[in-house]
């Protein structure tokens, strides 16, 4: 059995720099460095994590997400829509009596409207997620790094881009490796 | 043992110990007590309806304060059996409210002495009326009432008190095997403490009115109780912060105490919900008897308030994480179910007092007209809701509370309000809310 | 001025992590707990070339029931619902007893993954993968039974509120249309929640991948995550959302399933306390469906480090707490129907414990409200031959509950000209044993193919994933 390696085709010229990639030994040394970074005015960075590192976003400086605002509105249009179509079929197109009870009645209906909010915002939550983190993308520099594979199982990295304002090759890696980097290595697109 | 050099330092002795204050408490709410408890039963007397007003609003009263009391016992066995840790943080508070059982079962010697006012059962002629009603008998009859209260709260009262006792003996002597002893018992007495909960509920509401039938009403009562003190223990620990007590408690303890207080009024709710819509449907007249009542003239309007105000505004207003992270709003919802779930007591109670003088019981909660069956009707029923009859409930809630608290003031007092040699006490104060 | 300190202690202990003192007790994980540890126990499986023997021994059995239930399924279509035992007055039999036994297994994974994630149980990190796939696949198997019991399953989409040349629309008044919307509901949310937890495991798997087929397949699932922190936040959030929303959902999938009963007049059906009661019920089957295939899965597996003998305790635990509600409402049950004083009532509840199916309402008090109670003791939560027995003696209980509830409350009609004895045909208990097959088939492929256990959430709660914030930036934002 051959080993397989996913790569990109060979490239025909340099590829643009993406950025550094910076590994650090455990979450709370990646916390400190994340610090610094924030710190330092940088921008365009992010940590890379196997698992939701508790606090790292407030070191980040992240702004809490909009999710549930969004969930709670789709939420509401679809209690609300749900009551509306049960008026509107069972009370006002076509009324008809069942049991000699009214035509329309919110108790019985919060039996259609609850599970047609939930529904709502199940599938909002799900597609919101991943929209607001920009998946699914099945192309990133970062997955041409072999070192980053293991991003997804013990190792704790940091990337800063390129495109930031304040990147400087030679000034930026020096800041991760003073930050406690166990390695800092250039990623290439 | 290997113990840390670093210790934790919890604050000042006058922020852990009452010791001036509990006094001052204890005088002023035990005189308001009672004086407004002398003053209901005047109101009563003048009313010249043998004192069924005064019956109903007191029953009222005394059952808040025992779902405040029961559930207080509820939350510190809980603790107990989940092993929790942010609680401890809270716990003497829980187990100081908990410790009244033995004043309720005083208080509630009034009511035995008016039973054959309010509770129609105790009518012998009312039990022969209905073939459904002579079968009661066996479990409706006043000797066998008093003997289940007398058990329920006499087990109810000694399940708090060793709980209480052991708990401020680890402060002395800091065993460890206390703490495990509790943790040990607490799987039977809560089972224990559930099925009182629950039970109760029938003696003390459902038996009010004996035709009706519904199976949920015991977990309903049960619910509404567990509701009462994780709505008051924000507001009791927001205000003894504000007297500079207890400054350890944090933004993390008010938003655990916060989700209990949402997850119990939507329990409250779905248990409201199930019961009301089972019945709406199935319109079965035995049980549409409960809420026939409820939903025509100003009970309606009752009605349709608690549903509003004990589900709909605070599941709005609590269901983000802020309102539970900022104590101000917290109590401010701790106060508003506080009287909403008075409010539910009052409608499951009040009511029902009333209901045997009418001639409705056999009607169908929906599709017919219920004004018609009322048309010619006494308005007995809308009595409670005279202005007096409310003046007396007031009275009754001022001075059961006022008794209620100056004796809970009683055992807090120069006890420490934190079971300081908890060995979960570091990992209380440490917790973290997601 | 004097202050109060307290000391922090610790007891130094021996290898234990049941130990009833919390404080002093091993952590959760046994064995090698580094982050990569987990990553290599959980992967395993699905990298391994081959499955264990008795895998491919149970996945033939599981095929074979499999087939079982297309063939009765296809001649049951073929023919009409007449080959079941349904008769005059038991309308509903096998077809609606087992439906409420699968919705009711399919409770587990959302109470384990919802409840006790709001409750900050980080035990419940070891199975809430396991038990969500046990609830994505129960539903599936739930579902069959209202699709096939239309009889003409054609035309299911009758059921939809669209515009049709005859003018009318569903009667949103029938409890069955709100059961085609819950379970609707529920099998859409249990899929999202279940896939939406195994992304980022997904992730872990095409990291590892060594081939170009798994490398591209595990690829394509795991939508290119990567574990960016900016993502994590959002996807926490989601999380806890989907959490939450799914505690509300609990209650009322089969509370809604309960109304089917409960909106009749039928003594034994209509009662108020149905919705609880099928909750709690639901509940109890969901988790003895846990522990019944966690055992197993453990050994066999190699996770007895991940599933430990703690999280056997604690599943043991709540299946007691569990069973002592349902008893309390059995117990319940029984006072109210007396206190009601109604003949009609209490024959009802006599009729259970002491008519033809006596051996039935026996069935369910002892399996579910009696043996559980062993659970007591912790002998009997931490070894497996005692509990895996508990279990599965609490499934039967639980299906012999809903032959209780519906057949016995049913086969009395008020007319006494009209009684009725029910037996399933040879059609229904092949339908039932096929479904075993079509659950039992998709469980073995999650266990071969798919990461069994939460990885990232596991790490998330080792000892060494515990971050204090740096000092200067307590106040940032």
């Amino acid at each position: 059995m051959s080993t397989y390696i996913p790569s990109m085709d060979a490239p025909v010229e340099e590829p643009a720099l993406y950025g550094l990639l910076a590994e650090f030994h455990d979450p709370q040394s990646l916390m400190n460095a994340a610090n610094v970074l924030r710190k330092a005015g940088y921008y365009r960075w992010d940590c890379y994590t196997p698992f939701p590192v508790h606090g790292l976003d407030k070191v980040m400086g992240q702004r809490p997400s909009i999710l549930p605002v969004v969930v709670f509105t789709v939420a509401a249009l679809g209690c609300i829509g749900m009551l509306a179509l049960a008026w509107y079929c069972n009370a006002f197109d076509y009324p008809i009596v069942v049991s000699g009870k009214p035509y329309w009645g919110l108790g019985p209906h919060m039996f259609l409207a609850f599970p047609v909010t939930v529904l709502a915002s199940v599938t909002t939550t799900f597609y919101a997620t991943f929209i607001f983190c920009k998946l699914p993308i099945f192309r990133h520099p970062l997955f041409t790094s072999e070192r980053f594979r293991r991003a997804t199982d013990d190792g704790f990295f940091i990337a800063v881009e390129a495109r930031d304002a304040k990147f400087d090759l030679k000034v930026t890696s020096e800041l991760l490796n003073s930050a406690g980097a166990l390695a800092v290595e250039e990623v290439r697109d | 043992m290997s113990v840390s050099d670093k210790n934790i330092v919890l604050g000042t002795r006058e922020q852990i110990y009452m010791e001036r204050m509990a006094p001052r408490v204890m005088k002023y709410a035990g005189g308001i007590g009672i004086a407004a408890l002398i003053a209901a039963a005047l109101l009563g007397l003048a009313l010249h309806d043998s004192m069924k007003q005064f019956l109903c609003s007191y029953l009222t009263a005394w059952v808040f304060f025992f779902a405040l009391a029961v559930s207080a016992l509820w939350f510190v066995l809980a603790h107990h059996l989940f092993k929790a840790a942010w609680s401890n943080v809270v716990r003497r508070i829980g187990e100081a409210v908990s410790n009244n059982f033995i004043l309720l079962a005083i208080l509630f010697i009034p009511i035995l002495l008016g039973m054959k006012v309010i509770f129609p059962w105790t009518s012998h002629a009312f039990m022969m009326s209905g073939s459904e009603l002579r079968h009661k008998q066996l479990f409706l009859n006043t000797p066998f009432y008093i003997l289940r209260m007398a058990i329920y709260l006499g087990v109810l009262a000694a399940i708090s008190i060793y709980y209480r006792r052991m708990s401020l003996l680890q402060d002395q002597d800091g065993h460890v095997s206390r703490l495990m002893r509790l943790q040990k018992h607490s799987g039977w007495c809560f089972l224990v403490v559930c099925w009182i909960m629950n039970l109760i509920g029938v003696d003390l509401v459902m038996s009010l009115q004996p035709k009706w039938l519904t199976y949920v009403e015991p977990l309903y009562f049960a619910t509404g109780c567990a509701v009462t003190f994780f709505a008051a223990l924000p507001v009791i620990t927001r205000c003894f912060q504000r007297q500079g007590f207890l400054p350890m408690v944090n933004k993390e303890h008010y938003h655990d105490m916060g989700k209990w207080l949402f997850a119990f009024v939507m329990f409250w709710a779905y248990i409201g919900f199930a019961q009301y819509i089972l019945i709406w449907y199935g319109n079965v007249p035995k049980e549409t008897a409960f809420f026939l009542f409820r939903q025509i003239g100003p009970w309606a309007a009752i009605s349709i308030a608690l549903i509003i105000g004990h589900f709909l505004i605070p599941f709005l207003g609590l269901i983000s994480r802020w309102p539970k992270r900022r104590p101000g709003t917290l109590v401010f919802w701790g106060v508003w179910v506080l009287v909403f779930q008075y409010l539910d007591f009052f409608w499951q109670i009040q009511p029902a007092v009333y209901e045997q003088s009418q001639k409705v019981q056999s009607a169908p909660v929906s599709g017919l007209d219920p004004y018609k069956l009322l048309g010619s009707a006494d308005k007995m029923v809308w009595m409670p809701l005279h202005p007096l009859s409310l003046l007396i409930s007031l009275l009754c809630v001022v001075g059961v509370g006022g008794v209620f608290v100056a004796h809970t003031f009683y055992l807090l007092a120069n006890k420490s309000l934190l079971p300081l040699r908890d060995p979960r006490l570091p990992e209380a104060l440490a917790v973290e809310s997601i | 001025m004097t202050t109060i300190e307290i000391p922090q202690t610790r007891l130094e202990t021996g290898y234990d992590n049941t130990a009833e003192d919390c404080i002093n007790r091993e952590p959760l994980i046994t064995g090698e707990a580094t982050y990569h540890a987990v990553t290599k126990i959980v992967c395993a499986t699905p990298e391994a070339r081959r499955a264990p023997k008795i895998w491919y021994v149970c996945f033939t059995i599981s095929l074979m029931l499999l087939c079982v239930l297309f063939l009765t399924i296809a001649y049951q279509v073929f023919t009409g619902v007449g080959v079941w035992g349904n008769n005059s007055p038991n309308a509903w039999g096998f077809d609606i007893i087992n439906f409420v036994f699968w919705v009711g297994i399919a409770h587990a994974g959302t109470m384990i993954s919802a409840i006790l994630l709001m409750f900050r149980q980080r035990w419940r990190t070891g199975i809430n993968r396991f038990a969500e796939a046990t609830t994505v696949f129960s539903v599936l198997c739930a579902g069959i039974y209202p699709a096939i019991h239309v009889g003409r399953p054609w035309f299911a989409y009758w059921l939809l509120p669209y515009p049709n040349i005859m003018g009318d629309w569903p009667n949103f008044y029938s409890p069955l249309l709100w059961d085609a919307l819950a379970v609707g509901t529920y099998s859409t949310f249990s899929f999202l929640f279940w896939y939406f937890g195994m992304v980022p495991d997904l992730a872990t798997l095409r990291d590892r991948a060594k081939t170009r087929t798994r490398h591209t397949l595990y690829g394509i699932f795991s939508l290119g995550w990567r574990g960016s922190a900016r993502h994590w936040k959002i996807y926490d959030r989601g999380m806890i959302i989907m959490g939450g929303l799914a505690c509300a959902l609990v209650m009322a999938v089969s509370s809604t399933v309960s109304t089917d009963f409960a909106v009749s007049q039928l003594p034994g059906w209509h009662e108020t306390i149905f919705p609880p009661y099928f909750t709690v019920g639901a509940i109890f089957s969901g988790f003895a469906t846990v522990i019944a295939l966690a055992i197993p899965a453990r050994h066999l597996f190699g996770l007895k480090d991940l599933i430990t003998e703690r999280h056997m305790d604690n599943l043991g635990k709540l299946m007691l707490v569990l069973s002592s509600i349902v008893l309390y409402i059995y117990l319940i049950e029984f006072f109210m129907a007396y206190y009601s004083g109604n003949i009609y009532e209490r024959f009802a509840y006599y009729n259970r414990e002491f008519g033809p199916y006596w051996w039935m309402g026996w069935a369910m008090m002892f399996c579910n409200g009696v043996v559980p109670q062993a659970l007591w003791f912790k002998k009997a939560r931490i070894t497996w031959w005692l509990s895996l027995p508990i279990a599965l003696l609490a499934l039967f209980g639980m299906w012999t509950e809903r032959f209780s509830i519906i057949v016995t409350s049913i086969h009395r009609d008020f007319l006494p000209s009209s009684w009725h004895m029910y037996s399933p045909t040879i059609i229904d208990i092949g339908m039932f044993a096929g479904s075993f097959g079509l659950f039992f088939t998709l469980f073995l492929l999650f266990c071969r193919f798919l990461p069994m256990v939460a990885m990232s959430e596991v790490k998330s709660i080792l000892p060494q994933s515990h971050t204090h914030l740096p000092e200067d930036c307590k106040d940032a934002q």
